[in-house]
């Protein structure tokens, strides 16, 4: 594949440049874009590979000018197949385009790409100086390492080697042999120390045991020690036991002899001397309560036999009094009633007198003087019924007369119907359809008049019949005729500086043929070939004359061994010259390169603007020019044409427009009429919008009077039938009040009578409920007079008469509470002596029991006479002690032998030895002393696994250890997997290198020595063990690659790719290579060698070389033969 | 009635995971199983059950500390000072539930075995079966005792249900035969995923180990809270773990912009935590770009624990790259990635790859010799093959 032209459309800061990179030369397809910086060879070298790969999707850095989705790059492509123009847009899909605009699949360049992607091209088949940097880098980093610079060389990949080494040592970090600082190792330490930290703090089971079984031992012994602490304390008690059973017998022996001088008896019971004294106490104390009963019963018996006397009547009126007090009468006391009833009965008969009086009155007033008032009563339920009923009629009365007197005003404000209004609605709907819809055709037919006009403006100095004349082919598009007009423009000025390049190439050709002839002609510049020759010669005259063996042999053959001795003198004395005939011969070969790239150059740019002129003149019969007309009239007669065919379809379309209007306003003014014509209206000669709006007011003016009166009308039906429903309401309740009065004197009245009667009615019925009252209440007085007199006649036989009931019982109640004080008195008097005499009795018996209690009690006892009982018993309470006393002795002695053997006590008991005791308290306190350390060891084994137990274990420890493990679990994995990875990319590279040793070794030892002017004649290999290191070889002295310097290593890694890219086009095919300012670093012999290798790039595929100096594109002219320069203007120029 | 249903304790068993490096984490989860029991003692009392009910694996036999029953028996004390009394039957790894050796663990704890397999408790008749030394390879459902007629009967299993995995198969059992047994509700334990089977009046609960190990055991994490009464057992999971294992898989596609890429990822891994509960999160590369954003050593790593370290509660464990996503390599380093592939064919490099995976076998800790498996060498070599063509490709974009 091969870039014919590269078209930056809109670019960056690009729009409509072409780069035209022409047809390839016949021996070397070398370009140079020639621009200063920022001239836009970055951006030129981009916008090729987004046309090859598209662009990228979000922030492109081209996209300032521009948006990004109106950039657009384009280019013609040769290839096996033909030429290939594509353009590059950026939609997502669909973004490769041929030149009409069609998809192109991309799978159709990516076949032209050999399979490349973005980054493998970029890298393989472009260079610029940062990478021959990194590459030299690269030379250094590899150590040599054959496979990697072979590698490296086809792919372009820089950093391989560093990326290599970093998987290695990233290895190397997590393990190495031997080594002991990296990760496993140094994990493993820490492994062993938390195993060993586990174990120390891990109870196991069978740590468990052994402190078990610790604690088991040492509490055995414990026990063993409390085993003779206590038999040492036994032996002690016994000891002690012995002398206190020896202290007690003695005192016994002391209280017996006291004993003999009390009295003889038994022991007193408990409490026997209390009781004694007690009892004696008591017969005292009976002694002086018979005195005292004595003293009051002569008392009592002088107050009865000459003081108090009975009143048995006083007594006999309580019983009446209280019969009295408990008789009620109607819920009160019968003695309030009586006094009550005292003081009202008179006044009660008056006044039932008088209503009964005014009663008879009432009935007179409603049934005549012979009406009795009972009969003449109504019930208070129908006189409240008859009471409704009466309001209730004057109720539908008063509705009545009311609804009357509306009807009659509405019957007389009603007058007659109105007529009703025609055709309103159409004639308000034509005329707003009309109002609204009507076009104004004035404003269009004005409009038309201005087309017309700016129509016939736009084709002023255009010829006759223009119009006409356009229609065949139609009027070009400005990109059309501009592209054509550029174009013609370009190829003319290529035309004009190709031949002045071509004339430059012969007058240096024609130079460098004078210089050579003239080094040529030097003796001393003989070369080796003619060495050869002449020695070829040599030896061709020597075998000829041995042949024949004459003299004109020998002549020859002495001329030519002559010739050939002179030829290696001379040979031997002129390296200069043959340096300088060299120099010339390269100078010359390159000159006629040159030339002819030079002529083939101005050839293609004549055919070129030839064609380009062609389509021009073709384009003049379109644009209706003459032809000959220049290029500058062609793009204002386009413009001009385009303007006037503007015009002329504005003016078209305002006619039409204008017509349309006309109709259709007619047809809506005749819809209007017709509206009028139903509507009745007169037709005169009155305007259609005056006509229609007035008879469209009188429409809506009718239509309102009529529905004013359809209002009334409906008012007065309704009161109408207002009247007829309040008549038929009175009835109902007028023969309601006739069922109410049925039955009594009032039915036989009309309303209004009754209206009148039923006050006086209310009024009898009021007073006769006051008389039955009042009897009611004067037969309750009379009856509770009657029931109080049966009892009163009684009282008044004991106390005699009273004027009033309540004198009567107050006098009798003073009699009886004086009575009944008497009796009271007598009653007590009569129990005090009946009381005392039996004191008197009561005392002596007490006296007696008392002697008897006391000698009971004493039974037994040796009693002296004449001592009081208090006396005795304090006596015998002291012997009784001393007995006590002697016997708690003898219990002691029996109780401190209790729980003791009491062979081992008596034995004890027997020895009398005085240190004894102390003997055995220091065999006590020694055996304590045991028992206590024992008890300690128990105790600190039971601690020791106490602790153990509730220890935190080795939870921690082993915590860590497990996330170590796991660490290494991740690092064990990822380093095989690396080191395996690694392992095999190193043996690919030797496989790679293998492959490709031979023919690439050789191309890139051939550019190598080119590069470096022959100072590196050749390229070797070492092997070393595995490996196979890359050696230059300069003056006979071998140098590994990576001990060369910066710059030879970055010339090395250029021939490199020179060799690769000789490998890839020999295994694939050509594509075109960018080299970007590489040589800027390289004197002026180097940058001329490799300006020489870029046309050997030239040679096998297309070179593309961007440079910004200006020196270079002279070395480039002059030693690439057919070498094709683009300039790229400035920014500012591009600018402008 | 009311119990708290749990199993696996594994009691001092460590966690598992490269995130426990990180000084305060490993800190704050150094004790983690013996955490999570005195969370379990708390539930029980919080929720004034009627019984605790381990079933089996208490403790674990490749950690025999026998402090550990020290921990369990004061908290199991604490427990039956609530007045509530733990019924439990030894495991698989119980070896410290042996009380002829080591002792009772207290009052009111229970330990159910051939010679007591039924214990009453408020009326409800708990069964179980204690596993001895040897694996148990038949089913145990057999020997448990009939239900008690009129009784509410639980039973407490250590075994493996058929249909489960991932486990030693000790004490195998059908899951019907169980359902079909008489009792109203199963307490199991053994297989560390919770689970739970119902019949027509019986459920069965497999409780999940409460906290889980490592980054395998991510479907526990909890006890069972049952209530059983005449309408049958109801089982609620309550989560206890201190600290949950979640692994997430985040696509790489080929080209993404920095930006995005970072604001997927922070998107994707703020909601991988699980629930509440503090995460340790195992990432999986996968698609085309995996092998290119994990090619420099621990720039993957060191990348996404950026992004975590702002979201609270999620730690970062190890990040892999999913087997079997076509590297992106590009062209460039296409043809020597090709003759990777052709040497690692070839039996010289196979035996040298063999030789250098035993290299380091010999000297790994003998725990993790296992995980560098020589029958694993083929996917070892594709990984490696991958992972290094990505670096190179890496280096040439660099």
């Amino acid at each position: 594949m091969r870039l014919r032209r590269l078209d930056l459309a809109r670019y960056g800061r690009f729009e409509g440049t072409s780069l035209d990179f022409g047809p390839a030369g016949e021996a070397t397809d070398v370009t140079v874009i020639f621009g200063p910086n920022e001239a836009g060879k970055s951006t030129a070298f981009a916008a090729w590979l987004d046309l090859l790969y598209g662009f990228q999707r979000q922030g492109h850095p081209y996209a300032f000018r521009f948006e990004r989705k109106d950039l657009l790059v384009g280019a013609e492509l040769e290839t096996a197949e033909g030429p290939l123009v594509l353009q590059r847009t950026a939609r997502n899909t669909g973004s490769l385009t041929d030149g009409s605009g069609r998809e192109v699949a991309e799978h159709r360049l990516a076949a032209l790409l050999h399979g490349l992607d973005r980054d493998a091209y970029r890298t393989r088949f472009s260079l610029d100086d940062a990478v021959l940097r990194a590459g030299g880098e690269e030379i250094a980093a590899a150590k040599g390492d054959l496979g990697r610079l072979l590698h490296a060389g086809t792919s372009g990949l820089s950093g391989l080697s560093r990326a290599l080494d970093e998987v290695s040592e990233e290895v190397d970090r997590f393990y190495k042999k031997g080594g002991s600082a990296q990760v496993l190792p140094a994990a493993k330490r820490r492994l062993r120390e938390l195993e060993t930290q586990v174990r120390e703090r891990r109870l196991s089971p069978t740590r468990f045991d052994e402190l078990h079984s610790a604690v088991t031992a040492r509490e055995a012994a414990a026990q063993d020690a409390r085993d003779a602490v206590a038999e040492a304390r036994r032996a002690v008690a016994y000891a002690d036991a012995a002398a206190r059973r020896r202290e007690l017998r003695a005192r016994n022996a002391d209280l017996t002899t006291a004993l003999e001088g009390y009295p003889k008896g038994p022991d007193m019971a408990q409490g026997v001397a209390h009781e004694v004294v007690r009892v004696a106490a008591e017969a005292r104390e009976a002694a002086e309560r018979e005195r005292r009963a004595t003293e009051d019963h002569a008392e009592a018996a002088k107050l009865l036999s000459e003081e108090l006397m009975l009143d048995p009547e006083g007594l006999d009126l309580g019983t009446l009094l209280d019969d009295l007090d408990g008789l009620r009468f109607d819920d009160q006391p019968l003695l309030l009633r009586v006094a009550g009833a005292e003081a009202d009965l008179e006044k009660r008969h008056a006044e039932r007198d008088r209503l009964a009086t005014a009663a008879g009155a009432l009935a007179a007033r409603l049934g005549g003087p012979e009406a009795a008032a009972e009969d003449m009563r109504l019930a208070p339920a129908t006189l409240d019924l008859l009471e409704s009923q009466l309001q209730e009629v004057r109720d539908a009365e008063h509705d009545l007369r009311g609804a009357q007197e509306a009807l009659a005003d509405a019957e007389d404000g009603l007058g007659d119907a109105p007529p009703a209004p025609q055709g309103e609605a159409a004639l308000a709907e034509a005329w707003e359809r009309l109002s609204a819809e009507a076009p104004d055709v004035e404003a269009l037919r004005e409009r038309e008049a201005e087309a017309d006009s700016a129509t016939r403006l736009a084709a002023a100095g255009l010829p006759e019949g223009w119009k006409t004349d356009l229609e065949p082919e139609g009027l070009p598009t400005e990109e059309e005729v501009s592209s054509t007009v550029q174009t013609a423009a370009r190829t003319a000025d290529a035309l004009a500086f190709a031949e002045e390049q071509r004339a430059d190439a012969i007058a240096a050709r024609e130079a460098a043929e004078a210089r050579h002839t003239a080094a040529a002609a030097n003796p001393a510049a003989m070369d080796i070939a003619e060495i050869q020759r002449r020695r070829r010669a040599r030896e061709q005259a020597w075998s000829t004359h041995r042949a024949a063996l004459d003299a004109e042999t020998a002549e020859t053959f002495e001329a030519a061994m002559r010739s050939d001795d002179e030829a290696t003198a001379a040979h031997a004395e002129g390296a200069e010259a043959r340096a300088l005939l060299l120099r010339r011969s390269e100078e010359l070969e390159a000159t006629r390169a040159e030339e002819v790239a030079a002529v083939r150059y101005a050839v293609a740019a004549r055919a070129a603007s030839e064609a380009a002129s062609d389509r021009l003149a073709a384009f003049a019969p379109r644009l209706l020019l003459d032809l000959g007309t220049p290029p500058e009239a062609f793009l204002p007669r386009r413009r001009a044409l385009a303007l006037a065919l503007e015009a002329a379809e504005r003016q078209r379309a305002a006619t039409a427009t204008l017509a349309r209007a006309g109709k259709r306003k007619a047809e809506l003014q005749l819809k209007v009429r017709e509206a009028l014509e139903v509507s009745s209206a007169s037709l005169d000669d009155t305007p259609l919008g005056v006509a229609a709006k007035a008879r469209l007011s009188e429409l809506r003016e009718a239509g309102t009077v009529l529905a004013r009166w359809q209002t009334k009308e409906e008012q007065r039906a309704g009161l109408e039938r207002k009247v007829k429903r309040a008549w038929e309401r009175l009835a109902a309740r007028k023969a309601a009040l006739a069922e109410a009065a049925a039955g009594n004197w009032a039915v036989r009245m009309a309303p209004v009578a009754l209206r009148e009667a039923l006050p006086v009615a209310a009024e009898l019925a009021k007073t006769l409920d006051q008389v039955c009252e009042l009897d009611h209440r004067i037969g309750r007085m009379e009856q509770a007079l009657e029931i109080f007199e049966a009892v009163a006649s009684r009282i008044r036989k004991v106390v005699g008469p009273a004027a009033t009931a309540e004198l009567l019982v107050g006098a009798a109640r003073q009699r009886r509470t004086q009575a009944e004080r008497i009796a009271a008195e007598i009653a007590a008097a009569t129990k005090r002596r009946d009381d005392a005499a039996t004191a008197v009795e009561d005392a002596r018996a007490a006296q007696e029991l008392a002697a008897r209690r006391i000698s009971e009690l004493l039974t037994g006892q040796e009693l002296p006479d004449g001592v009081p009982p208090d006396q005795l018993v304090s006596r015998l309470e002291e012997r009784d002690d001393l007995r006590r006393e002697r016997q708690r002795a003898e219990a002691e002695i029996s109780e401190t032998g209790r729980d003791l053997d009491a062979v081992r006590l008596d034995e004890e008991e027997a020895i009398l030895d005085p240190v004894r005791r102390a003997g055995l308290a220091d065999d006590l306190t020694r055996t304590e002393d045991a028992s206590a350390a024992a008890d300690r060891e128990a105790g600190a084994a039971q601690q020791e696994l106490a602790s153990a137990l509730k220890a935190g274990g080795g939870a921690a420890a082993d915590q860590e250890r497990a996330a170590i493990l796991e660490d290494l679990t991740g690092g064990a994995r990822e380093a095989i997997v690396r080191a395996i990875g690694a392992a095999a990319a190193r043996t690919a590279l030797r496989r790679l290198g293998d492959s490709r040793r031979g023919p690439m070794l050789a191309d890139t030892e051939a550019a190598f020595r080119r590069l470096t002017g022959g100072v590196w004649s050749r390229l070797d290999t070492w092997v070393q063990g595995q490996d196979e290191r890359l050696v230059g070889i300069s003056e006979g002295r071998s140098v590994p690659a990576d001990g060369m310097s910066t710059g030879t290593r970055a010339q090395l890694y250029l021939a490199l790719r020179i060799g690769g890219h000789a490998a890839f086009v020999r295994e694939a095919g050509p594509l075109p290579f960018v080299t970007d300012d590489i040589l800027e670093s390289f004197d002026d012999q180097r940058a001329g060698a490799a300006l020489e290798l870029t046309a050997e790039l030239g040679s096998r595929g297309q070179a593309i070389l961007f440079t910004h100096h200006a020196h270079l594109v002279e070395m480039a002219r002059a030693r690439i033969s057919g070498v094709r320069v683009i300039e790229l203007p400035g920014r500012d120029v591009a600018a402008a | 009635m009311r119990i708290l249903h749990a199993a696996d304790l594994h009691l001092d068993s460590p966690l598992r995971s490269v995130a426990l490096r990180d000084p305060v984490l490993g800190e704050r989860l150094r004790n983690a199983s013996r955490d999570v029991l005195r969370k379990i003692v708390d539930l029980a009392i919080e929720h004034q059950v009627d019984a605790l009910v381990l079933a089996g694996d208490v403790f674990d036999n490749g950690v025999p500390d026998v402090s550990a029953r020290t921990v369990l028996s004061v908290a199991l004390s604490r427990l039956g000072s609530a007045g509530i009394p733990t019924i439990l039957i030894r495991g698989n790894h119980d070896g410290l539930l042996d009380h002829a050796r080591y002792g009772p663990l207290g009052e009111n704890v229970m330990l159910l075995d051939h010679d007591r397999p039924t214990v009453d408790i408020s009326g409800v008749s708990f069964h179980g079966l204690s596993h001895g030394g040897q694996p148990e390879t038949r089913s145990f459902l057999p020997r448990y005792p009939a239900p008690v007629p009129g009784r509410i009967n639980v039973g407490v299993m250590h075994c493996s249900p058929d249909g489960t995995s991932g486990h030693d198969p000790y004490a195998p059992c059908s899951v019907s035969e169980m359902l079909g047994h008489g009792y109203d509700y199963w307490a199991l334990g053994h297989i560390h995923k919770r689970q739970e089977w119902r019949g027509d009046s019986v459920l069965a609960v497999m409780a999940g180990i409460p906290q889980g190990r490592h980054i395998r055991e991510v479907d526990g994490g909890s006890v069972t809270l049952v209530e059983i009464d005449g309408l049958g057992a109801r089982a609620e999971a309550i989560p206890v773990s201190l600290i949950a294992f979640r692994e997430v898989e985040l696509p790489m596609p080929a080209e993404e912009a920095q930006d995005a890429r970072t604001d997927r990822l922070r998107a994707a891994l703020a909601v991988a935590r699980a629930g509440d509960v503090p995460t340790v999160l195992r990432v999986a590369l996968s698609g085309p770009g995996a092998q290119l954003f994990s090619a420099r050593s621990g720039e993957a790593a060191s990348y996404l624990e950026v992004l975590v370290e702002d979201i609270e509660g999620l730690h970062l464990d190890r990040v892999l790259v999913r087997a079997g996503q076509a590297p992106d390599v590009p062209a460039l380093v296409g043809d020597l990635a090709a003759a990777m592939r052709e040497e690692a064919k070839s039996p010289g490099f196979r035996d040298e790859a063999e030789r250098m995976l035993t290299d380091l076998r010999d000297v790994l800790p003998s725990e993790l010799r296992e995980v560098l498996d020589p029958a694993e060498l083929d996917d070892l070599i594709e990984e490696g093959l991958a992972a290094v063509a990505a670096r190179l490709a890496l280096a040439e974009r660099t």
